[in-house]
């Protein structure tokens, strides 16, 4: 993904198979969405599972020798925020994609930090 | 607030009653998050816009608030501070009798479209 | 599933999940006009098909699918 600093908010995919993926995260204090209160703020957590969406799609696209897509966030569906993490808090998601309309995309996302849920949500990405 | 007079300035505050505002925002063309989003080609990240939406809310309520629940958010047009450099953020609350909970709704647009429109749950932060 | 079981399994799904009365989805009604879909919200319906009958319907075939009878024939004609 063209995804530049300042937020680049996934370190890696640490497997991808299907349709499902997992990524991960450390988070910094270098973190684009860190307060002051050193916790990522719930937002973060939105593009940081966008993202990993957005990198699986990448993934697939360089494996299928395809040119890199851009990523929109669509909508936001049924999140929740179950606990803000905190700076050197490891992150790791599952991210399954689902239905796929006209380059919308219908795609799931947990986050965990080890067995702690810490936010889910359903996501439609644009992606061109 | 981690984006506000960063991401974008409040210019002008109408409240329309204790739970119910708009915000009139500039959205800042030199803020640091366009030269990843997208090289060349600003656009106003969705995830910013939702936080403006809560720094607006927070200056609504007067309180800190932490999203608990977005039930739905949609990005209804594509955002960015050549193509809207003035929005209006409208906020309206309802306290959650007996808990820390706000239900928000919350719009983003200009006189031209909507950009954002946002439905929620809201907690008190501890 | 005969058309009767599929009907009465869509119907109430489709409901919840755009938020109208059950009563609004007749087999001539417009799907589009009824559900209020959009380019966002097309997808949606894509899904709770695909979930609930293992039936996909490709972008190719949905100007196909106008009103819910059109619906409940695609999915009554293509279900495994």
């Amino acid at each position: 993904m063209p995804q530049r600093n300042p937020i680049v908010m996934v370190d890696k995919i640490l497997d991808a198979e299907g349709d499902v993926a997992h990524t991960g995260l450390t988070v910094t204090d270098r973190n684009y969405f860190l307060e002051e209160d050193g916790r990522m703020a719930e937002p973060g957590l939105i593009e940081h599972i966008a993202q990993s969406a957005s990198a699986f799609k990448g993934h697939k696209a360089l494996l299928a020798g395809e040119p890199l897509p851009i990523g929109y966030i669509g909508e936001v569906k049924k999140f929740h925020c179950y606990v803000r993490p905190a700076v050197g808090d490891e992150l790791t998601t599952t991210v399954t994609l689902g239905a796929e309309v006209n380059g919308v995309t219908l795609m799931t996302g947990e986050t965990r930090c080890g067995e702690v849920l810490v936010a889910d949500t359903q996501m439609k990405i644009f992606v061109e | 607030m981690l984006l506000k007079d960063k991401f974008f300035t409040v210019l002008h505050e109408e409240r329309l009653s204790a739970n119910e505002a708009i915000f009139l925002c500039e959205l800042k063309p030199d803020c640091d998050v366009y030269r990843g989003h997208f090289p060349g080609k600003p656009v106003s990240p969705g995830v910013c816009n939702i936080e403006m939406i809560r720094e607006c809310t927070e200056m609504l309520v007067g309180e800190d608030l932490q999203i608990d629940t977005i039930k739905q958010c949609r990005m209804t047009a594509v955002a960015s501070p050549s193509v809207c450099p003035k929005v209006d953020v409208s906020v309206s609350v309802a306290r959650l009798e007996g808990t820390q909970n706000y239900n928000v709704v919350a719009m983003i647009r200009d006189a031209g479209q909507s950009y954002m429109e946002l439905k929620g749950t809201f907690v008190i932060k501890d | 599933m005969t058309k009767e079981e599929i009907i009465a399994k869509v119907n109430p799904l489709l409901a919840e999940e755009f938020e109208v009365e059950e009563s609004d989805i007749t087999p001539d009604a417009v799907i589009y006009d009824t559900l209020e879909l959009d380019s966002l919200s097309l997808v949606d319906l894509v899904a709770v098909i695909e979930h609930t009958f293992k039936v996909k319907i490709p972008a190719a075939d949905l100007p196909t699918v106008k009103t819910f009878a059109d619906l409940y024939n695609y999915i009554e004609s293509h279900q495994a």
